[in-house]
C-alpha cells in the first residue's frame, strides 16, 4: 500500500508568499532607511532645505 | 468547535458586512485623497486631510479589526479551519498585513492632518499622494482576499493534510 506524502504547495500560494514577503521587506527597509514614511519624509526634506537657506 | 448552521450564517453575514464596509471606507478615502490632490479650493484641501485622519481612526480601524476577528471566528467555527487550507491562510495573511499597515499609517494620517491644520504650511506641502497610493494598494490586497473567498482554490496545508488523515483513519 502506498501512502502519498503531504501535498505540494500550489504555485499560486508560492507566488503569493513571495509577493507578501516582498511587501513586508519593502516596509521594513522603508522604516529602517527612511524612518517615518509618507508625508513625514517630505516634511524633513523641506525643513532641511529651508534651514540651509 | 463547529458552529450550528444558524450561528454560522449569522457570523458569515457579520464578516461579509464588515469586510465590504472596510473596502467601501477605503474607496471613500481614495476619493477624498483624489480631491485633496486636485481641488483648487485651499480650505477644502486642508479639510480633506483632517477628515481622512478621523476616517482612518474611527472607520477604517474598527472595520479592519472587525473583519479580521470575524474571519478568524468564521474559519475556526466551520470545517475550513484556520490553518488547514491555503486559501484561508492566504486570506488571513493578507488581512493581518493590511491591518498592520493601516495601524502604522495612523501616525501618517495624524501628521497630514496636523500639517493641513497649520496655516503656515503651504498648500503644496499639504497635498500628498501617499494616502491615494496606500488606499489603492489596500484595495488590490482586499480584492485578492475577496477573490480567494469566492473561488476557494483547492489545496491543503500540511496541517490540513494531517487533519484529514486523522479523520479518515478514525
Amino acid at each position: 500500500m502506498t501512502d502519498a506524502g503531504p501535498p505540494r504547495m500550489p504555485r499560486w500560494v508560492r507566488i503569493l508568499w513571495v509577493v507578501l514577503a516582498a511587501v513586508v521587506l519593502l516596509i521594513v527597509v522603508g522604516l529602517l532607511v527612511g524612518g517615518e514614511h509618507g508625508p513625514g519624509r517630505h516634511s524633513s526634506a523641506g525643513t532641511s532645505a529651508s534651514t540651509v537657506r | 468547535m463547529r458552529m450550528p448552521p444558524g450561528l454560522r450564517k449569522l457570523a458569515l453575514v457579520v464578516h461579509i458586512t464588515l469586510s465590504v464596509g472596510w473596502m467601501g471606507a477605503i474607496v471613500a478615502v481614495l476619493g477624498t485623497a483624489l480631491v485633496g490632490l486636485t481641488h483648487d479650493d485651499e480650505q477644502i484641501v486642508r479639510a480633506v486631510y483632517t477628515l481622512m485622519a478621523s476616517t482612518g481612526r474611527f472607520v477604517l480601524v474598527p472595520f479592519a479589526i472587525g473583519s479580521l476577528l470575524t474571519g478568524v471566528v468564521q474559519s475556526l467555527g466551520t470545517h475550513w479551519g484556520l490553518l488547514r487550507h491555503h486559501w484561508v491562510v492566504a486570506k488571513l495573511a493578507i488581512n493581518v498585513l493590511t491591518t498592520a499597515v493601516l495601524l502604522s499609517y495612523l501616525r501618517t494620517f495624524d501628521t497630514m492632518a496636523a500639517r493641513a491644520a497649520d496655516p503656515t504650511v503651504p498648500l503644496d506641502q499639504v497635498r500628498t499622494a501617499s494616502p491615494l497610493l496606500h488606499a489603492a494598494l489596500a484595495l488590490v490586497a482586499l480584492s485578492g482576499a475577496t477573490i480567494l473567498s469566492v473561488y476557494k482554490p483547492r489545496g491543503l496545508t500540511r496541517r490540513g493534510w494531517r487533519h484529514r488523515r486523522t479523520l479518515s483513519a478514525g
